[in-house]
């Protein structure tokens, strides 16, 4: 607490005016000579407490109306700085006036009245002392008139574009900045870093030039991401150490959105911390918090997901998105928008959804075209924030897999081969042609209208197979062994993003798959096949082991994990093999169990790539697992994993940059269709279109089997696309949409639409490792760069104090006055009476009576 | 030119003359209460002729000094000093309360009258005037003890000694009323009238319950109860210091305004008190304020007295 008019602080000493008059009271009391005193010391007996508290209070209320009128022409001051706070100084200084006032009303107590005068006296030292301390602590942290180097960070998150009052903090942000850089000292420096997903740095080293200054804030657009707090202000400390004055501050310009402040990492603001301190002097932060409404509406759409990770032309995929509401008011979307393939799907049957609430909308979509789609949902709604309205998805349609069968039992019976029945499942090669749309379709039509095509070969020719790339999944079915080269091929096949299915039978060697290993030495199994168990035949029951549905935690089997819309788990297995998941390795997931408790499916992550061990084969040998109905989506969905590993990912989080990794080999490509990059490892330079529609550098470094693409800049959340170079359209062509563009995108959290504010309580999180100050108005900002602090005066609270007192005084004397009765006093009767008593005049009467007889 | 000793001057001859033409009325007033109360077992006897003395319509005309009428052609009525119509006793408290002199008090010789001087005045015009209608009187002085007792007598030399001895008297002890007028009460054999002229500040039920003392012994009670007008209304508002009047050196600094009401209660409660005792001893309560002047009072008492007579 400080004072603006501190000479008039004098003014307490006129305090003592209440007590003066008190004591002239009592000094010029007249002596009178008294003979009732029996009377007046019966009166004061049953008074004098009440006296005394009388006194007490007078003299308090009076000593602090006084005490609050001269303080509050004193215009105190709370700096927003503040280490004592006033609430604490101003009640001290206050008891110390009425302690003061209050002793010379225990007029007969001399020793009481010392200490009471002491503690007023202690008291009105330490709230000096700690007036002066904060004057000399404020002096010493804004640096006083020395020139500064200032860094000004502007906030360009997505919520920085809500309209608040017919105007976004973002046109407000950039006219604040105008006026600070307007109103702070000519030798001030400046350098400004917009803060999004990335810092901006718009000018690197601080400059005094005004023009060069609001030059760089003309094209500041809102980002939509969140700002990152930590990296602006880091950003803008290494800006500042190009700066030459030894002073150093940095403006934050922002909306307060607690998101990206990243609260509670406390190492993270550590290493900041010490950044900080490389510089000559650490740098004072000083937060301009822009205004934000009370009330606003605002929908928000979570990420946008998809059922199938492998989408094909053969089904539907379903696209869900959550639409929230965030904001304060409860909201009624009029509809939600899909559009896919230039088709244009909307949901119109959201109702309202309260604050805080959301619900779910899911579209079906069948692709018609394979290649590269945006998927876009937008919600219609009339709300203040319209930039999480819209949520994207990049879908790459594939027209087929190819899976490879190895069959271990190459049996002159079809049905006996363990491939049979999984090849069946996956496409069923007999069967009739059926009528579509009124057009008879050909056998071979009809075949190709299935999405998976499996290949069969016979495991002892399997070292016919040149390459494995060209297939997206290959399945081991019950392969006794394979030869070392196959073995080795196969296991960089995975490395390299392929998916390998074992299902070993009688047949498969245990020790084989035990010690297969990489080219490097890895394991390539994610379990160890220790023994085949049979399950004794009991009697008048078919003996087996089922696989245990309840356990189904797996990928592939979460579609027939459904005991009522599946019968997997009514399968008998007579024989297994018992596995022993490596249960060190992270990698190694058990995605299922028997209802003997030992593993079904054991899944590992081998490179890009997985291998995924299943404790049964896939033939009716041992059990009629694939005579159940379920087995046909059990074969798919594994199939799909499988081959999901060597599909390209497109839509990606957010993360340290844009990094996405291609597959050049396009899935279901024969490997004779499939051009072979160029050379050995090149890079290739193209452009981007990011979120902001902004273009941006990027490239493609592209080896054999992998293209990784890097994008420079901010990693803003949304849709991006990149054009093909030319000579890598034969490679990544299939990953391009119609115009030869990569289309991808960064997923957007919800959190920025949630719109918390940072709490005092993360300033003083802040405040453990860096000297923060909040600034509520440019004019605190200006006055900080002037080298002031700055704060709220409070005379008006200590005027409303005075007058509110004032009427406790009044009142308090007009209840002294009742309680005194002064006023209403009731005299004494003490006139002779007009004539002698009634019972004087009796006897009187009688006495005449009797002296006449 | 013979000079007038100190003590008449509790006894101006204006305040004779005043007052004298009360002895009629007076008498009349003393002698029919006194002679309704007192079927003296001495009437009838001429033991020791005292004076001659006017006759007054309603005298007894036994009493008539034929003689004396046939020498002169006048009436005179023989008076004997067995046959004196009442003894009168008066009794001034002389405790240091009684010195309160205040502002307000009537003046005499330019001087504000204290409650004692005003009951000093009191007694002598009493005393006078009884003595003139040839009733005994006798004057005690006490404080928290009897200070002096003249037991009545009916000669004029008793006004003398009396106002000598109301002259010498000073207040300043402290008041012990109850204690000292049941003191009084046992050394007062004869029946007669008691005059109690005091501030009477004690505890109220104790001086009614003394009174009463004299009422056990048929004696008839006169209470004059001097006070001061500051008492009654208690009119200071600045801070005071209200210094003892009695010994003791008691020194009380308030400020007065915040005791007000509760003082004037108490005082009314005690006043209330002893009038109400007084009313139910068939005592004669006279409040005398020293705020009137000391003869006016007298004479509006004794007037009302008369009037209330006829």
């Amino acid at each position: 607490m400080l004072f603006l008019n501190m000479g008039l602080l004098f003014g307490l000493l006129a305090v003592s005016i209440p007590v003066l008059i008190h004591l002239f009271n009592r000094k010029s009391a007249r002596v009178v000579d008294w003979g009732a005193m029996k009377f007046l010391l019966d009166s004061l007996v049953s008074r004098r407490r009440r006296i005394l508290l009388e006194e007490v209070l007078l003299l308090a209320s009076r000593c602090m109306l006084l005490a609050l009128v001269v303080l509050a022409a004193a215009r105190p001051f709370i700096s927003a700085t503040s280490s004592v706070p006033w609430i604490v100084l101003m009640p001290m200084l206050l008891v110390a006036i009425a302690l003061f006032g209050v002793s010379f009303a225990f007029w007969r107590s001399p020793r009481l009245r010392r200490y009471m005068l002491c503690a007023a006296i202690v008291l009105l030292v330490a709230v000096g002392l700690a007036i002066l301390l904060e004057r000399q602590l404020n002096l010493r942290r804004f640096g006083g008139k020395g020139r500064k180097d200032v860094a000004l960070v502007i906030d360009a998150s997505m919520s920085m574009t809500m309209i608040n009052d017919g105007k976004s903090n973002v046109e407000r942000a950039r006219k604040d900045v105008d006026r600070i850089v307007a109103a702070a000292p000519g030798r001030t420096a400046f350098t400004i870093v917009a803060g999004g997903e990335a810092a901006d740095v718009r000018l690197s080293a601080p400059v005094t030039d005004r023009t060069e200054i609001l030059a760089a804030l003309d094209d500041l657009t809102p980002q939509y991401g969140t700002m990152r707090a930590l990296e602006a202000l880091s950003a803008a400390g290494v800006a500042l150490a190009q700066g030459d004055n030894p002073s150093k501050q940095i403006v934050v310009v922002t909306d307060g959105q607690r998101h990206g402040w990243e609260i509670d990492t406390a190492w993270r603001w550590q290493f900041l911390a010490q950044t900080f301190s490389h510089l000559p002097v650490p740098p004072q932060i000083i937060v301009h918090k822009l205004p934000m409404p009370s009330y606003y509406r605002n929908a928000a759409l979570g990420p946008l997901v998809f059922n199938r990770k492998v989408i094909g032309l053969d089904r539907d995929v379903a696209f869900t998105v959550r639409v929230h509401n965030t904001g304060t008011e409860a909201i009624t979307p009029s509809e939600v928008a899909f559009t896919a393939e230039g088709r244009v799907t909307s949901d119109a049957s959201l109702g309202q959804i309260p604050p805080d609430g959301s619900e779910t909308v899911t579209f079906l979509h069948s692709f018609k075209t394979e290649g590269a789609h945006v998927v876009t949902v937008r919600v219609a709604v009339d709300d203040d924030l319209p930039s999480d309205n819209e949520v994207h998805a990049a879908v790459n349609v594939i027209s087929r897999l190819r899976v490879l069968l190895v069959d271990g039992n190459p049996s002159v019976r079809p049905m006996e081969r363990a491939s049979a029945f999984a090849a069946i499942a996956l496409s069923p090669e007999s069967g009739a042609p059926g009528e579509t749309e009124g057009t008879v379709e050909s056998p071979t039509e009809w075949k190709r209208r299935f999405f998976v095509q499996p290949e069969v070969v016979e495991a002892p020719r399997i070292a016919e197979v040149a390459s494995f790339a060209e297939y997206d999944a290959v399945i081991l079915a019950d392969v006794p062994r394979l030869p070392a080269e196959t073995a080795l091929k196969l296991s960089d096949y995975v490395q390299g993003g392929g998916g390998l299915l074992v299902a070993p039978g009688k047949r498969a060697l245990a020790a084989f798959y035990n010690a297969w290993a990489t080219g490097a030495g890895d394991r390539v199994m994610p379990a160890v096949m220790e023994e085949r168990a049979i399950v004794p035949a009991a009697e008048g029951a078919q003996a087996g082991v089922s696989p245990a549905l309840s356990t189904f935690s797996h990928e592939a089997l979460t579609l027939v994990a459904n005991p009522d819309r599946s019968d997997i788990g009514t399968a008998i297995l007579s024989a297994y093999w018992k596995l022993q998941p490596w249960g060190q390795d992270p990698a190694v997931q058990t995605g299922g169990m028997l209802d003997s408790g030992d593993p079904w499916l054991v899944e590992r992550r081998l490179g890009e790539g997985r291998v995924c061990l299943l404790s049964s084969s896939l033939d009716n040998e041992a059990g009629d697992l694939a005579t159940r109905q379920s087995f046909v989506p059990l074969v798919h969905e594994l199939a799909y994993h499988l081959a999901d590993a060597g599909m390209a990912r497109i839509n990606i989080e957010p993360g340290a940059e844009i990094a996405l990794r291609l597959p050049v080999r396009k899935p279901g490509m024969q490997a004779s269709a499939a051009p072979s990059p160029a050379g050995p490892e090149r890079t290739f330079d193209t452009k981007a279109i990011d979120p902001e529609k902004r273009e941006r550098q990027a490239a493609f470094r592209v080896s054999s089997t992998v293209a990784l693409l890097r994008v420079a800049g901010a990693v803003v959340p949304g849709l991006y696309r990149v054009a093909i170079p030319e000579e890598l359209k034969p490679v990544l062509g299939w990953l391009g949409d119609t115009e030869g563009h990569i289309p991808f995108t960064i997923a957007r959290g919800i959190e920025e639409s949630m719109l918390v504010s940072l709490t005092e309580a993360d300033y003083g999180f802040i405040g453990q490792f860096c000297d923060i100050v909040q600034a509520n108005s440019v004019e605190d900002v200006a006055s900080v760069l002037s080298g002031k602090t700055f704060g709220n005066e409070i005379w008006r609270i200590l005027a409303l104090a005075a007058f509110a007192l004032l009427l406790v005084e009044i009142a308090l004397t007009r209840w002294i006055a009742l309680l005194r009765q002064t006023g209403s006093e009731r005299s004494v009767e003490f006139e002779a009476q007009a004539a002698p008593s009634v019972t004087f005049r009796e006897q009187l009467r009688k006495m005449r009576g009797g002296a006449g007889t | 030119m013979l000079k007038t000793p100190d003590y008449m001057r509790l006894l101006p001859p204006w305040l004779i003359g005043r007052i004298g033409h009360l002895d009629l009325l007076a008498r009349g007033v003393v002698e029919g209460f006194i002679t309704g109360r007192h079927r003296s077992p001495h009437k009838g006897f001429s033991v020791e002729f005292a004076e001659h003395r006017q006759y007054t319509p309603g005298d007894d005309l036994r009493a008539l000094d034929w003689r004396v009428y046939g020498k002169t052609d006048r009436f005179y009525i023989k008076e004997f000093l067995e046959e004196t119509n009442m003894r009168v006793t008066i009794l001034l408290d002389c405790s240091g309360s009684m010195r309160y002199t205040g502002d307000a008090a009537a003046e005499v010789d330019g001087r504000r009258l204290s409650k004692f001087d005003y009951g000093r005045h009191l007694a002598a015009a009493l005393t006078y005037l009884l003595v003139n209608q040839q009733d005994a009187v006798g004057l005690v002085t006490f404080d928290t003890k009897i200070r002096r007792y003249l037991s009545a007598r009916a000669q004029a030399s008793q006004v003398r000694r009396i106002l000598e001895e109301l002259h010498a008297t000073e207040a300043g002890g402290e008041t012990a009323m109850a204690p000292i007028l049941h003191e009084i009460a046992e050394r007062v054999h004869r029946r007669g009238m008691v005059i109690v002229i005091s501030d009477l500040f004690d505890n109220a039920a104790e001086v009614v319950k003394a009174l009463h003392h004299f009422h056990y012994n048929r004696h008839e009670i006169m209470i004059m109860h001097t006070m001061a007008d500051e008492e009654l209304t208690f009119p200071f508002n600045a801070f005071t210091h209200f210094k003892d009047l009695e010994p003791g050196d008691l020194m009380l600094q308030i400020d007065p305004k915040t005791i007000r009401a509760r003082y004037l209660d108490r005082m009314r409660q005690f006043v209330d008190e002893i009038q109400g005792g007084c009313g139910r001893l068939k005592a004669d309560y006279v409040p005398m304020s020293t705020k009137l002047p000391f003869d006016k009072a007298l004479v509006d008492y004794l007037s009302r007295r008369t009037g209330a007579m006829h």
